[in-house]
């Protein structure tokens, strides 16, 4: 009795497998987005937008560090668009030569904030000299040798001359949205990522934003880039991306959209 | 409640976990049946090396099939003139899965050989089977509820595979995104209330699938 | 089919080496000797299941092992049937499948096969609800369905007791009368290669310390304390309700009726210590078998007997010193041999020796 179950259960699974194993290729037009983790949900909201226009084709997105995606962009010819949180990765990937059509200059722009977990008693800051104190023993940022959040970061800490008490504090994470997770878990007591990031959650308090003419500069960059994709769609995935409605919902989320040159 | 990602993880798993098993079946169970047979110089050499992606890092691995399978690398769109496409795929997947639960079946698969009597063997031999009739007629016979087991095992493993599948495959959903690395990316953007459900998930597929393995492991053990 | 087998052989095993040769015609071959002395290895050799053999193995003129020339053929090559100690059943096949093993063409022989052992109401049995007496005879029934051209038996009876070993052994006269391949059997119990066996080798930490016919070279001493069983042919010349008549070559010894019709071979055990001897003939006795004999040759001490020439055949007596002493035996004497009817146990009939 429990033979013949385990043997249905067995041919169940197989054929759950066979069926699943059919469906391996991807459906006949897909795009492949790599975009910089701190961009996941206004990308979202874009993916929307371009599924009620040309509901044919797929977005897949691949979110990770940008410092990750220009990896994976030089060791693969998988993405047909790239979406950079900053030009140094963009640079990267135009010098393995996988651009196909750049997009403008200075596309998006953010804005760097301190954040706290929720539970602590930390409200506005007045100064961002509250950041060497010792009551925060711990500094969550995106990794800052590479990805492009935590370099942000550490060259405003590094203007504030703030940087070479903090650095033994740093716990790396592997994008930005890891770095928010660890201060939403409380597992760090501070934080440095974007604003947009902080905005999305509710675990986390913004005690100090980094004025922007303080701040370094951060330019976000995109460009079609050769993938598996035809040439003419990656273009127009690239054109949706730059177009007035997609940069509502950018400005939507609280990215800075800068003006063409 | 069930929303598409899941579905989507659930799929992708299981793909992968079966395509896994299939791509290692009969190189684990040949190399489990030689093992069990052969005694031979080097034996042990062979034995350790099968075993390595129990013991190293399976970030290490992925780090090996990544260097591999590269634009420039060995196994590369350069060096053979044609794409591939293995990295950033469930074909990646499926080979880091594959390479990290290859020792396993192998080991299982060995036992099983080794509880089939060689003398039962030696008299099929001795009453006229030919080498490939005595594997087909006596040894497969008395070994399959074991070898079942060991492919369950192989399987069960790769269903929780990450180290090596996130390097070679990433972490795209609905391409390469399992229950294990969604639990990964669930905790990097704290969506808390997903981690739980891919966790629970994976633990209800990887009980069973042990589960099963061992009431084969058992009926192999009664048979002979 | 000229059955000559003969072997030089050398193989070394723990505490001795194995070295023997023999060259015989036998329809059935017969190995003795106490446990360890090699009997299993020198069948394992023929067989093909011992590498380390070395020296000669030919079979009917085929070359099974040559070690000067590199010959040596794998077991699956040498058309032998070995039936080993453990009997070696497929357990995940039923009677009739395992039967079938070694014969894939040829239905006919196997359902022959099965009505000679009558092993037929077995045949969908899982091997694994068989009793020891049931595997027996399956394990024979492969060997014999792979059409060998020599059967090997080790100990085909090891480990069933004394009065179920008695019941079998018909079952492998009756295989070698209507299969016809010839034999090696190795036992360690005296009666039954008595029985069975036209020549028998005695072997002794691996070495050959007798060798010829049962009755020539078996006799009680020895290592055997399980009494020893005198082994007797003859042609049945009458029955009656009880008993029947065996005539031994002139003297006819009347045995208990079993199943045997007048004209058939029975083969009749008689243990030595169930003779009685006498100088003179005598009278009242409850015993039928009162048999003129004469004295052949005698052993004393503490295991003293006889050996009489009884028709033609030997017969042992186990008897005391002291007796042999007051009856003044000695070879050449006349005596009479005393033997209780119900003493006599057929092994088996039928057939012609």
């Amino acid at each position: 009795m429990l033979e013949r179950f385990l043997r249905a259960a067995a041919a169940l699974c197989l054929s759950l497998c066979a069926l699943a194993c059919s469906s391996d290729a991807p459906p006949p037009a897909a795009v492949q987005v790599f975009a910089a983790a701190s961009l996941r949900d206004a990308c979202g909201d874009v993916a929307q937008l371009w599924r009620e226009r040309r509901p044919q084709v797929e977005l897949v997105f691949n979110f990770g560090s940008s410092a990750t995606l220009a990896q994976q962009i030089d060791a693969t010819r998988t993405a047909d668009l790239f979406l950079s949180a900053d030009t140094a990765q963009m640079e990267l990937v135009r010098q393995s030569g996988a651009i196909a059509v750049e997009g403008p200059a200075r596309w998006l722009s953010n804005q760097l904030v301190v954040v706290v977990p929720a539970s602590s008693n930390d409200r506005e800051w007045t100064s961002a000299d509250e950041l060497v104190h010792e009551r925060f023993p711990r500094l969550s940022l995106a990794n800052p040798a590479s990805v492009p959040a935590g370099k942000y970061a550490r060259a405003w800490l590094e203007a504030q001359g703030s940087w070479s008490a903090l650095e033994a504090r740093v716990v790396p994470a592997v994008d930005v949205r890891a770095a928010l997770a660890a201060v939403e878990n409380a597992a760090c007591e501070l934080g440095i990522v974007y604003s947009t990031d902080a905005a999305i959650s509710k675990r986390v308090r913004v005690v100090f934003r980094v004025p922007l003419e303080q701040g370094p500069r951060i330019e976000y960059a995109i460009a079609a880039t050769r993938g598996k994709a035809p040439a003419p769609l990656s273009r127009e995935v690239l054109e949706h991306f730059l177009s007035p409605a997609a940069e509502a919902c950018f400005a939507s989320r609280g990215f800075l959209v800068r003006e063409r040159d | 409640m069930v929303d598409s990602a899941l579905v989507d993880a659930l799929r992708l798993t299981l793909q992968v976990a079966a395509g896994s098993t299939a791509l290692v079946a009969l190189p684990a169970l040949a190399l489990g049946r030689f093992l069990a047979r052969r005694e031979f110089r080097g034996r042990s050499l062979v034995e350790a090396l099968a075993a390595l992606p129990l013991y190293c890092p399976p970030t290490a691995f992925g780090f090996l099939l990544l260097r591999a399978f590269r634009r420039d690398g060995p196994l590369g769109a350069q060096a053979l003139g044609f794409d591939l496409d293995v990295l950033l795929t469930w074909r990646g997947a499926v080979l880091a899965s594959a390479l990290m639960s290859f020792p396993l079946v192998v080991r299982t698969a060995r036992v099983a050989f080794e509880n089939v009597p060689p003398r039962l063997e030696q008299m099929a031999a001795s009453l006229g089977a030919s080498r490939a009739q005595v594997l087909w007629r006596v040894t497969l016979p008395l070994a399959r509820n074991g070898l079942i087991a060991a492919l369950l095992i192989g399987f069960s493993r790769a269903l929780g595979e990450f180290g090596a599948t996130v390097i070679v495959a990433g972490n795209i959903p609905g391409r390469t995104q399992t229950l294990a690395t969604g639990i990964f990316d669930a905790l990097q953007v704290g969506d808390d209330a997903r981690a739980v459900q891919l966790a629970g998930l994976s633990a209800l597929l990887g009980f069973v699938a042990v589960w099963t393995s061992e009431w084969f492991l058992r009926r192999s053990r009664s048979s002979v | 089919m000229s059955n000559t087998l003969e072997f030089q052989l050398t193989l070394p095993l723990t505490g001795f080496t194995l070295a023997l040769e023999h060259a015989t015609n036998s329809r059935a071959l017969g190995v003795v000797g106490p446990s360890g002395s090699g009997k299993s290895s020198l069948v394992e050799a023929l067989a093909g299941w011992r590498r380390g053999a070395r020296g000669r193995i030919r079979f009917d003129g085929a070359t099974w092992l040559d070690s000067e020339r590199g010959v040596e053929l794998d077991a699956a090559r040498r058309a032998v049937g070995y039936v080993p100690q453990d009997q070696l059943l497929f357990p995940h096949l039923d009677v009739e499948a395992n039967l079938r093993f070694g014969c894939t063409s040829d239905g006919a022989l196997v359902e022959r096969v099965l009505r000679v052992l009558e092993i037929e109401a077995l045949r969908a049995r899982g091997v694994a609800t068989l009793s020891g007496g049931e595997r027996q005879r399956v394990a024979l029934g492969r060997a014999l369905c792979a059409r060998p051209q020599l059967l090997l038996l080790d100990e085909p009876f090891g480990a069933l007791d004394r009065p179920l070993r008695r019941r079998i052994l018909p079952y492998l006269l009756r295989a070698q009368r209507e299969f016809g391949a010839p034999f090696v059997l190795v036992s360690h119990d005296p009666t039954e290669i008595a029985a069975v066996c036209d020549e028998v080798l005695v072997l002794h930490e691996g070495r050959v310390v007798a060798r010829g016919a049962p009755s020539q070279v078996l006799a009680p001493g020895g290592e055997l304390d399980e009494g020893f069983e005198n082994v007797l042919r003859g042609r049945v010349s009458a029955v009656s309700a009880s008993s029947a008549s065996v005539d031994l070559g002139g003297v006819a010894l009347e045995v208990p009726r079993a199943e045997l019709a007048p004209g058939e071979v029975a083969v009749v055990s008689v243990r030595a210590d169930d003779v009685l001897v006498a100088r003179t003939a005598p009278k009242g006795l409850s015993a039928r078998n009162v048999l003129a004999a004469r004295v052949d040759s005698l052993v004393r001490g503490p295991a003293a007997r006889l050996r009489v020439e009884l028709g033609a055949q030997p017969l042992w007596i186990e008897l005391t010193e002291a007796a042999i002493d007051e009856l003044e035996l000695a070879p050449g004497a006349a005596v009479f041999v005393v033997v209780k009817t119900r003493a006599c146990r057929v092994l088996a009939s039928g057939g012609s020796t």
